[in-house]
């Protein structure tokens, strides 16, 4: 069964077409990483499917129905590019927050988001005085403690640290065994090896697809920065 | 100082003024908007006050309106309306606001002057008037007036307020809605620019919760902080200016409920339209000044043109402080009409501003 259904999405900012045509499949359960360079339409896909943008045209669906729907908000937990957060309240009170927004209002759950995060004990300090790394990890936090069905992370690691970084992928992993779906965009490709599929996107169009072995292997590129380089440039830049 | 680095300096600042088309705006629109209001305002405004003549027996009625048509021809100096009336009559209008006061005839005694009391300006200018009014009727009035004697001794009535009205009374009330619509409008606005940019108002709008619940959320947050000030700036004039307070204090406070309401609003739907800190500021000349001006307060809006009226009534700063006057000044409670009506007049506004703002949160 698939979480997310694009199809021919197309989305325009004034003259710039930021998705021209993007269709994928997210298969439920499974870890999907769209990578693509700076400006390429990885978070205006991410924000579509969040509910935050609608399409010009092109169908899209999430967990059969149309993005947006409150069913599917609810079950949806988003990672915004850049951590949005309160300054003023601590780490522990935003993921509460949020928790409770979705109808969370245990305590626990929060506790375990931060703890997920590794925060536990930063749990009080309030963000402003939190480093950017940190901030990312508290974003992160406030995505997933309403334990979302889908899980929509843009560029979740930047700036946090490489070890850090392959225990969040571990607990992704286990989140995505339980059952959540995970759309990750990155544009750092030894992170891209962790998932089960790639999508490599480039003007708002999905240049390939498969898993990491079937996108070498289609370039015969040794490694995945390689296999981008070549698809990309097979491509004519439009004028 | 090397005048190339001031150049290089200068340069930058209006490029990057220039680009900011709203500032640049702004820097234009709010002062003519400002002084051709001020200008119309300043100019129209001499406060016109009608003064009543009437006996205090109806036999006497004819006294009236011949002190009245004395009066009239006689040219005084002041910009008061004479007007002969009957007494009953003329107290409900002075009830009602229509004039400020009444000069009461009484054969064989000195006239009596009753006044609406709740403007200090006014009484001052009436007392003063009615003296003169009074010299001049017993020279040229025969029959029931006194002739010669000591000059004479005007007896005064209030409707509402009374003597120890002053000026700081008349405006303290004012001053209170002002505080409460300005500062919930500059936190709401600031607060909302920030979720805005910070990206948490996304956050919100892609949970469960509802648009209506956010917006709630927010008149109860600034509500509770709007009443708390009012609480403290009550009481501190109270105490320390001394204020008289003549009404209950509690349609004070409901009229401050309201009129956060409307301003937490305004708020959301004014941080739509603004990019930064910078361009909400903007917005204070045009959300306060305006308003503070049309309001009555400064500049009484008796002799208007009809279109400072007009847009005195579209304000909704003008009911709120109509209505707290009425209260604190006026000694008014919930059932009389300026106070009602002003309430009523602040929820509908803040019906339609909470209605507009809700439309600025969408989604997609
Ligand atoms: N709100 C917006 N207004 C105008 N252009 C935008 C907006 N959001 C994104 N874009 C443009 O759309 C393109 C894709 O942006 P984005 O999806 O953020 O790329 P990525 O996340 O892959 O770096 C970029 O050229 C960007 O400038
Ligand atoms: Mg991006």
């Amino acid at each position: 069964m698939d979480a997310v259904a694009l199809t021919d999405i197309v989305k325009t900012f004034g003259r710039l077409r930021a998705l021209d045509g993007l269709s994928l499949n997210i298969r439920a359960g499974t870890i999907y990483g769209i990578l693509g360079s700076n400006g390429a339409g990885k978070t205006t896909m991410i924000r579509l499917i969040a509910g935050l943008l609608a399409a010009d045209s092109g169908e899209a669906r999430v967990l059969d129905d149309p993005p947006g729907r409150p069913a599917v908000l609810a079950r949806t937990g988003y990672m915004p590019q850049t951590p949005a957060l309160y300054e003023e309240l601590t780490v522990h009170e935003n993921v509460a927050f949020f928790a409770a927004c979705y109808g969370r209002r245990d305590p626990a759950a929060a506790d375990s988001a931060v703890e997920f995060v590794g925060l536990s004990d930063r749990s009080d300090s309030q963000v402003r005085t939190l480093s950017g790394g940190m901030r990312q990890r508290v974003s992160l936090a406030c995505a997933i403690a309403h334990d979302p069905a889908i899980l929509l992370l843009d560029e979740p690691t930047v700036g946090v640290d490489p070890a850090l970084r392959v225990q969040l992928w571990g607990r992704f992993r286990d989140m995505a065994a339980r059952g959540a779906t995970i759309l990750v965009s990155s544009h750092i490709m030894d992170e891209a090896e962790r998932c089960d599929t790639l999508g490599l996107i480039l003007n708002g169009r999905l240049l390939a697809e498969g898993s990491v072995a079937e996108i070498r292997a289609r370039t015969g590129a040794a490694d995945l920065e390689g296999a981008f380089l070549a698809l990309a440039g097979s491509v004519d830049e439009p004028a | 100082m090397s005048p190339r680095s001031v150049r290089l300096i200068a340069l930058r600042v209006i490029r990057q003024l220039r680009r900011d088309r709203r500032t640049v705006a702004m820097i234009f629109v709010v002062p003519i908007v400002m002084v051709v209001l001020l200008g119309f305002m300043l100019r129209a405004g001499e406060d016109k006050l009608t003064l009543l003549i009437a006996a205090d027996d109806p036999a006497a009625q004819p006294i009236a309106t011949l002190a009245a048509a004395t009066l009239q021809s006689a040219d005084l100096p002041s910009a008061i309306q004479i007007e002969p009336t009957e007494s009953d009559a003329g107290y409900q209008r002075l009830r009602d606001g229509d004039a400020e006061g009444m000069l009461l005839l009484r054969p064989g005694a000195d006239p009596r002057l009753v006044l609406e009391g709740t403007r200090a300006p006014a009484t001052e200018a009436l007392t003063r008037f009615a003296g003169q009014a009074a010299l001049l009727l017993r020279a040229t009035t025969a029959g029931p007036l006194p002739a010669g004697g000591p000059s004479p001794e005007i007896e005064r009535e209030f409707i509402r307020a009374g003597p120890e009205l002053d000026l700081v009374d008349g405006i303290a009330p004012a001053f209170i809605t002002f505080f409460a619509y300005f500062f919930v409008f500059l936190l709401t606005s600031v607060a909302f620019l920030r979720e805005r940019q910070q990206g948490t108002l996304e956050r919100l709008m892609i949970t469960p919760i509802r648009r209506l619940e956010i917006i709630s959320g927010y008149m109860l947050g600034f509500g509770f902080f709007a009443l708390l000030q009012a609480f403290v700036v009550v009481t501190v004039t109270i105490l320390a200016l001394q204020i008289h307070i003549f009404g209950n204090l509690l349609w004070v406070f409901l009229a401050v409920v309201l009129v956060t309401l409307g301003a937490v609003n305004l708020g959301i739907l004014c941080s739509t339209f603004a990019r930064n800190e910078l361009q909400v500021v903007q917005f204070i000349p045009l959300v306060i000044v305006p308003q503070a001006l049309l309001s009555g307060t400064f500049l009484p809006l008796g002799g208007m043109p009809d279109w400072i009226i007009w847009l005195s009534r579209a304000m909704p700063m003008t009911y709120a402080v109509e209505a707290v006057k009425a209260v604190m000044v006026g000694g008014s409670g919930i059932s009389d009409l300026v106070v009602w009506r002003g309430m009523l007049a602040l929820v509908l506004f803040a019906i339609f501003f909470i209605l507009v703002s809700a439309r600025t949160l969408r989604r997609a």
